[in-house]
């Protein structure tokens, strides 16, 4: 079971820096904003102009991830105070 | 599509479908609408009983449930999106939005609606002969018919949280009771927070009009527009011929 625990390959510190700088990089500020847009985008490319209507669902929920997950994880964070 | 297995020497049995003019989804719906669209631009007459009763209303069930279910999404965006412009939401990590963000706040809250939408707008393109109307016209009436009772029960819902569910006094009583569960400072944060953004449920019910009246102005006019160009086209090449 060590194998897929994370902490077998890198320190808890390297780990912790990890998730730290996804939640920077997808989920919070000017990197958020541009995938949450493109996502939107693509979302109204696929769904309604391709009639790929699963696709453009799909991209429209990760749309709505990427802007308010950011929010959500800090709220989780404030409640755990 | 069959092949008999009698008939090995390659005629092909062209069979009926299942059940015509029965359309099970939105693809469906417009799949057969641009069916009858070929046939009656090509010049060839469906007669109107063709399109039975049953067909009738499986294109209306089909639009209703769309302009329902689309605009029960979109009804839920709402509080969610003025709650970011009010500043009682986080967006993209942040309670303080940016212009940029309350905009995109605003433009997820309606996207759904205006993408679904403008997919039937695109049907104007198909409205010429007497059966391609009758199916796009069913498309419609159930899509306005879905989307007016989607706006009825979402603005009482609304109000019914203002009023009820987010009453000061009722509230404060509900939320003694789990103290066993949350801690009592986190549940008088969370009942100041609930009393500051219970007035944003009044604003998402009349916000909710707006996007109803995109959902229903937004095919029509596509539909409208399609078919004045669809038929402008007719009339070039019947010159030409």
């Amino acid at each position: 079971m060590d194998t897929i625990n994370p902490l077998a390959h890198v320190s808890q510190e390297g780990y912790s820096n990890l998730w730290a700088w996804l939640y920077a990089t997808f989920l919070n500020g000017i990197w958020a904003r541009i995938f949450a847009a493109a996502f939107l985008a693509m979302a109204f490319w696929l769904g309604v102009y391709r009639r790929r209507t699963a696709m453009g669902i799909v991209l429209f929920m990760m749309s709505i991830v990427v802007t308010y997950m950011g929010g959500m994880v800090g709220v989780m964070f404030w409640w755990a105070k | 599509m069959s092949l008999s297995k009698d008939n090995q020497r390659g005629d092909v049995f062209l069979g009926a479908q299942a059940t015509p003019g029965k359309p099970k989804g939105l693809l469906d719906a417009i799949s057969e609408i641009q069916q009858y669209y070929v046939v009656e631009r090509s010049g060839s007459t469906i007669p109107v009983d063709f399109f039975t009763l049953a067909g009738k209303l499986a294109f209306f069930e089909v639009g209703f449930k769309g302009g329902f279910i689309c605009g029960l999404v979109s009804a839920f965006l709402t509080p969610v999106a003025i709650g970011v412009i009010e500043k009682y939401l986080p967006i993209f990590g942040s309670y303080d939005p940016t212009l940029y963000d309350k905009f995109f706040a605003f433009l997820i809250a309606v996207s759904f609606t205006v993408g679904y939408a403008f997919f039937f707008a695109s049907l104007g393109k198909y409205y010429i002969g007497e059966i391609s109307k009758a199916a796009i016209k069913n498309l419609i009436a159930g899509l306005v018919s879905g989307a007016i009772l989607k706006f009825v029960i979402a603005f009482i819902a609304f109000h019914f949280i203002y009023f009820i569910v987010l009453e000061p006094d009722r509230l404060g009583a509900w939320m003694l009771k789990l103290t066993w569960l949350i801690r009592i400072e986190n549940l008088d944060r969370l009942y100041q927070w609930l009393g500051e953004f219970r007035p944003v449920f009044l604003t998402s019910a009349y916000f909710v009009a707006f996007t109803t009246f995109l959902m229903v102005a937004i095919p029509i006019t596509g539909i409208y527009m399609g078919a004045r160009k669809s038929s402008k086209v007719m009339n070039h090449e019947n010159e030409w011929k």
